[in-house]
């Protein structure tokens, strides 16, 4: 049977790539290939910054309501398409079905944040700032961006940027995943719906090649990316190299301190869920759980192992799954290797979820629920991101070593803390390097509205995702002194 | 069948109208239901609108940060096979119908009670399960 083969979308229309080379889409959780993605060449991405370049004037003079108003349209349809994103995300990346119509809810609330544009975009001024001189400082559209996406949140992660530049009277290029490209590719048949200008929003599947593509492209005015830190630097890098605006995130190695008065009970599903939720590949997933004290650590290895041997781990279409597989045969091998290191480094391995086949779905890329135990801070595993449902158990004899512990990774993107102390707290976000903080939270998870990105390792630029500030990264403020002869 | 996530207690409610949706509907065209016509409309309208809803609480409420585990409620204490309509009699028929909205009621009390830390889910269970009340009464229950 012939696969579907995806076509780029520009200027408006669904179009083939002039590649020859193409690359496999899976289905993770059978193992079984399902859609053939182009590896689009970089006269494909000239052409889609031609188109929105082209469209930027006539788009940029278009009022910032009228332009929401192709977002209000957006949500509506993808409202109504919101199971059917939700089973193809699942069918091509393998998490849960929850976890996706999560994941898709989330990307549908970056578009209604980014309908606020009136209020969101607005600039400010002041009179006399010398005699009869006024000055307004006014944000203005800057061109074209792109934005470059990862694997595991094939649906949401667009959305981080695309709504604001669009709303903000930018035009945009998307380049998915060339490993979960169907997602996209969905919603740009909805977006096909919408009737924007041609060239005004744009997508282009592939992999290196359209990458260095658009980090080159002399019309291209900024870049989003969402991916590994090594990816992220270059691309920081390269966007430096090229004058671009550039925000890059990258990996993360996130801890979970479980102070001694936590209530283990009320926090176990919470930790379940920041561990094992889409198999670990989420840059605000827990990877090391942080016992405070000996006694914590008794309880919390015996109650949290409990509770990962309960996992359903099958395919993610099952309404009944709480973990689907990773998202590839090669991932899977990669995490299977930090296991074998880990055990090599003597860490004591407490579940092993090697060898994990869910009856039916023996082909799938499962890795089943892994815990270790005594992992010290210099063991690779505490060291490097897995991005796999692995957890490395680092006691701490207090919190002033969790978060000792938690300063020294390099990376610092997310950070959690359970405890009752307000004290504890305070010290803690006061402290740790890591600039999303969960207190009784696993997943320290913020919504559109406020700005979603790391530090240290874990982000290369200033401005983040969303929130307010996205409005920032996708205009220019330009001040204006004026004065009445 | 345990229900331990959140899509998998919305999918089994919105199911469960769907089911009894059916029965109702079959009951509608058996000439058992004759005397009931204006009950069985409105019970079926009813179920229709809760399914809507339930579809559209779990499209709306679920955010990566609520995936937590539900422990506790099983779909298989809240099944039943009504039987068909058309071979009951006009008081079996409504033996039945009361047996359904009873089971309906009591698993939207649990299923609501489950997921409490979820209000909005909660709420639209249990006015859902309020619903299904109001039918009970409707068919003498």
């Amino acid at each position: 049977m012939s696969l579907p083969v995806l076509k780029n979308y520009i200027n408006g229309e669904f179009v083939a790539s002039e590649t020859t080379t193409f690359g496999d889409v899976w289905n993770p959780a059978k193992g079984e290939k399902i859609a053939r993605v182009p590896y689009s060449t970089a006269a494909d991405v000239d052409k889609a910054v031609a188109a929105a370049r082209e469209a930027f004037w006539e788009w940029r003079t278009t009022p910032p309501l009228t332009r929401a108003r192709y977002l209000f349209r957006l949500k509506e349809l993808m409202e109504e398409s919101f199971e059917d994103i939700a089973r193809t995300l699942v069918t091509e990346q393998g998490k849960a079905i929850d976890e996706s119509r999560g994941e898709v809810r989330r990307a549908i609330e970056n578009v209604e944040h980014a309908t606020g544009v009136t209020t969101l975009m607005t600039g400010y001024n002041l009179e006399d700032i010398a005699k009869d001189i006024d000055c307004s400082a006014e944000r203005q559209p800057v061109g074209v961006f792109a934005g470059i996406a990862p694997y595991n949140f094939p649906a949401m992660v667009p959305f981080w940027f695309m709504p604001y530049a669009l709303v903000s009277g930018n035009c945009y290029l998307v380049k998915p995943s060339e490993q979960v490209p169907l997602t996209q590719t969905k919603i740009f048949e909805i977006i096909d719906e919408l009737g924007l200008p041609e060239g005004v929003l744009n997508m282009v599947h592939g992999s290196r090649e359209v990458v260095n593509a658009i980090l080159d492209h002399p019309d291209i005015d900024g870049v989003s990316f969402v991916g590994s830190t090594p990816t992220a630097r270059y691309i920081y890098e390269r966007c430096g190299a090229t004058g671009k605006r550039v925000q890059a995130l990258g990996g993360a190695k996130n801890a979970v301190v479980i102070m001694p008065d936590a209530n283990l009970e009320a926090a176990m599903p919470s930790l379940i869920t920041s561990f094992f939720g889409c198999s670990g590949q989420r840059c605000l997933s827990g990877s090391m759980l942080v016992p405070v004290g000996r006694e914590m650590h008794a309880r919390l290895r015996e109650e949290f192992l409990k509770a990962a041997q309960a996992m359903n781990v099958t395919d993610g279409l099952s309404e009944q799954c709480q973990m689907g597989p990773v998202v590839s045969q090669a991932h899977k091998e990669r995490v299977l290797k930090y296991i074998e290191k880990g055990i090599a480094d003597g860490a004591e391995l407490i579940l092993d979820g090697r060898g994990y086949k869910p009856a039916g779905f023996e082909n799938g890329f499962f890795v089943g629920p892994t815990v270790f135990d005594k992992v010290t801070p210099e063991m690779t595993i505490a060291k490097e991101e897995i991005f796999g449902p692995v957890v490395s158990i680092v006691p701490a004899a207090d919190l002033d070593a969790a978060i000792e512990l938690i300063n020294t990774r390099g990376f610092a993107n997310a950070a959690c803390i359970y405890t009752d102390s307000g004290k504890a707290v305070r010290k803690f976000k006061y402290e740790v390097l890591p600039s999303m903080v969960g207190v009784n939270i696993g997943i320290a998870a913020p919504m559109s509205f406020f700005p979603f990105g790391g530090a240290g390792h874990s982000m290369f630029g200033d401005l983040k995702g969303h929130g307010r500030e996205i409005f920032q990264f996708f205009t220019d403020t330009k001040v204006v002194i004026t004065r009445w002869m | 069948m345990d229900l331990k996530n959140f899509g998998a207690v919305l999918t089994f409610a919105a199911d469960l109208e769907q089911g009894d949706l059916g029965f109702y509907r079959a009951a509608l065209n058996s000439p058992s239901g004759a005397g009931l016509k204006g009950e069985l409309d409105k019970i079926a309208a009813t179920l229709e609108k809760n399914r809507k809803n339930l579809l559209r609480t779990r499209q709306e409420n679920v955010t990566e940060m609520i995936l937590e585990p539900i422990a506790g409620l099983n779909s298989g204490d809240f099944e039943m096979n009504p039987g068909d309509p058309g071979a009951m009699s006009p008081e079996e028929l409504k033996k039945t119908a009361r047996k359904i909205e009873v089971r309906a009621v009591e698993f939207y009390q649990t299923a609501a009670q489950k997921i409490e830390t979820l209000k909005e889910v909660s709420r639209a269970l249990k006015m859902v399960g309020k619903k299904r009340t109001s039918n009970l009464k409707l068919i003498g229950g």
